[in-house]
Formats: structure tokens, C-alpha cells, sequence
């Protein structure tokens, strides 16, 4: 059977530094489905997100107990700098803020023309504002 | 001469400040009702587009919210927790909701209706909103969601006789409001900002 996506949501960082970051290779960037009658999209349930997207894909590294792992982002669509199917991104992770956990704070596509080398460097800068 | 907040403001606030059409301070006088998803004061947004903050009488953002139960997997809209949110709280899970410069990105606008009141009915328009965030009780889609209590707080400080007319909507509550309080409102709508000043907030409105 097959192993179930982990699943992350979204929140702002509002100042916090995240716990970790993860390296990601994104299979997928899908809109969220707003349920029958549009019920999920009400703007005053707490985890509505302007344009909710989910952006799907495999941890290449980060977390080692998360790498080859399925994992899907919520975020706005809004938020989504420079992610592109196909391509890799860095996802930045709170662990737990009082009663939510898995929480990413920003996702950014890796610059094309990055080489390996550079990469570590350019996760360990990379700043959620 | 530079503004009053310069010295206590970071650039990027000071920017922010700047950047709005209008900026703003409560002094105890007035409170607020935001209907996020109203772009002007006849537009008149899908129910599930809107929702109701409030603005206590130091400038604070406040707003309630449903949480758990299955969250936006909920089919119903009903049996949710409630959850008063303040700045804090609203800057992680709805900052285009209180930064100026997310709420442009993200397209975030609202209408914000400015209240002037007494000092008595300011103070207890503050008490209703603490006493709920201590006791929030259960979110309902229908009859006990943003717009029935923010309704409540303008009831329990005798700014408003009596209940949303019809069914319990932010902008509803909004004509109420205007109706009631001919004579003793502003508005305007926007990209909203707040940043914490002194004991209260700055809000920044850049206008659309």
C-alpha cells in the first residue's frame, strides 16, 4: 500500500525563525479544492488561504527521517516564489507553534542556475519575510 | 519635520506609514468594524467572501475565527471551535489581514468603518472582546461566526440597539452600523496595515 503524503500547513512567520528547511523536488502545483458549496473557502475558518495551493512533491534532503518522503505544502498561491513542477524548491518548517505543528513558513523555487556546490550556502541564507 | 512615530518606527514601518494614504491612531474614542473582501462601501461581497474583524479602542486588530473539527475540511460549517484572534495571532495565520504590503500582494481588500463613541462604550467594547478571548465557545457558519459576535461587542458597549438584521453577515452588520450611527462614522477601503505603537497601533490604509 502505498505510504500516505505528510502534510504541512501554512502560516506566516510573523518573526519566527523556522526549525529546519527541507530540499524538495516538486512533482505537482495544484489548486485546493473548495468543497462542495465552497463551504472550505469561508473566510473566517482559521486556515483559509487567499487562493490555496498545494504544492506536491519528494524530500531530497533536510530532515533525515523525512527524505524520500511524499509531502504536500498548503500556501497561497501568492507565496510561491519562483516554485516550479519539475524543478527543486526550499521549504521552510516550524515544528509546532502552540496546538499546530508542521507548519512551513516559505517556499522558494532554487535558482536555475545554482550549481551543487552553492546550494547548502544558498538553503542555509535563505530568509522567510 | 518629521512625523511623530519616526523615533519609534523601524525604516520599513516608517515606509509602510508612508506608503498608505492614510494613517491613523485611536485614542480611546473611537472603535472599528473590517469587512475583509469589501472593496468599497456599496460593493456588496458573496457571503463566503467576507469576514468581520474588529478595531478595539487602541487601534488593535481582533477578530474570531473557526478552528478544528475538520477546519476547512468541515462540510457543515458547524460544531468548529472558536478562537479569538489578536495582531499576534493574525499576523501568522492572516498577515495580509494586518501588513499592509501582504495585503497588496495578495490582492487583500477591505473596508474598514470607523466608529466614534464614548469613552464608556470604548472601554466596553474592549471587555467583550477580552472576555471572549478567554471563553471563545463554539464557531457556527450560522448564528455564531465572525459577524454574530463582533455584532455582540458592538451591542454590549450600546453602540447598536439590537441584533443584525437578517442573516449574520460582516456586511449586514456593516449597514447596520451605518445606518444606526449616521452621522458618527468614516470609512474607508483599502490594503490595511497595522504596526504596534506606544500602547496602541498604527493603521495604514492604502486606498483602492
Amino acid at each position: 500500500m502505498a505510504e500516505e503524503a505528510i502534510r504541512f500547513n501554512w502560516q506566516w512567520p510573523a518573526g519566527r525563525k523556522p526549525d529546519y528547511k527541507l530540499l524538495i523536488d516538486v512533482s505537482k502545483i495544484r489548486k485546493e479544492s473548495s468543497g462542495l458549496f465552497g463551504l472550505k473557502k469561508s473566510e473566517s475558518i482559521g486556515d483559509q488561504l487567499p487562493e490555496a495551493t498545494e504544492v506536491v512533491g519528494r524530500v531530497i534532503s533536510g530532515r533525515e527521517q523525512l527524505v524520500g518522503k511524499e509531502v504536500i505544502f498548503r500556501a497561497p498561491r501568492g507565496e510561491l516564489k519562483e516554485v516550479v513542477a519539475g524543478q527543486r524548491a526550499a521549504v521552510a518548517i516550524i515544528e509546532r507553534d502552540n496546538r499546530d505543528t508542521n507548519i512551513c513558513v516559505c517556499i522558494v523555487g532554487v535558482p536555475k542556475n545554482l550549481r551543487d556546490a552553492e546550494l547548502q550556502a544558498w538553503l542555509r541564507d535563505l530568509k522567510c519575510e | 519635520m518629521p512625523p511623530a512615530f519616526a523615533l519609534t518606527l523601524t525604516a520599513e514601518e516608517i515606509e509602510d506609514a508612508q506608503m498608505a494614504s492614510y494613517s491613523m491612531t485611536f485614542a480611546g474614542d473611537q472603535v472599528g468594524l473590517i469587512v475583509r473582501g469589501k472593496k468599497s462601501h456599496s460593493h456588496e461581497p458573496g457571503v463566503m467572501e467576507q469576514h468581520a474583524d474588529c478595531i478595539l479602542s487602541n487601534g488593535a486588530p481582533v477578530g474570531f475565527f473557526g478552528e478544528g473539527n475538520g477546519g476547512r475540511s468541515n462540510k457543515s460549517g458547524m460544531g468548529m471551535k472558536g478562537e479569538v484572534y489578536d495582531f499576534a495571532e493574525l499576523s501568522k495565520k492572516r498577515a495580509p489581514y494586518v501588513d499592509l504590503h501582504k495585503a497588496k500582494t495578495l490582492g487583500v481588500v477591505s473596508t474598514g468603518l470607523f466608529v466614534s463613541v464614548s469613552n464608556k462604550q470604548a472601554k466596553l467594547f474592549d471587555d467583550y472582546w477580552a472576555a471572549l478571548d478567554k471563553s471563545p465557545g463554539a464557531f457556527n457558519l450560522l448564528g455564531g461566526n465572525c459577524s454574530t459576535h463582533a455584532s455582540d461587542a458592538f451591542i454590549h458597549a450600546k453602540i447598536l440597539g439590537g441584533g443584525i438584521p437578517g442573516l449574520d453577515t460582516p456586511d449586514h452588520l456593516y449597514f447596520q452600523i451605518c445606518k444606526e450611527r449616521k452621522g458618527k462614522c468614516t470609512v474607508l477601503s483599502g490594503y490595511f496595515g497595522f504596526t504596534a505603537l506606544g500602547a496602541g497601533y498604527l493603521i495604514g490604509i492604502e486606498t483602492v
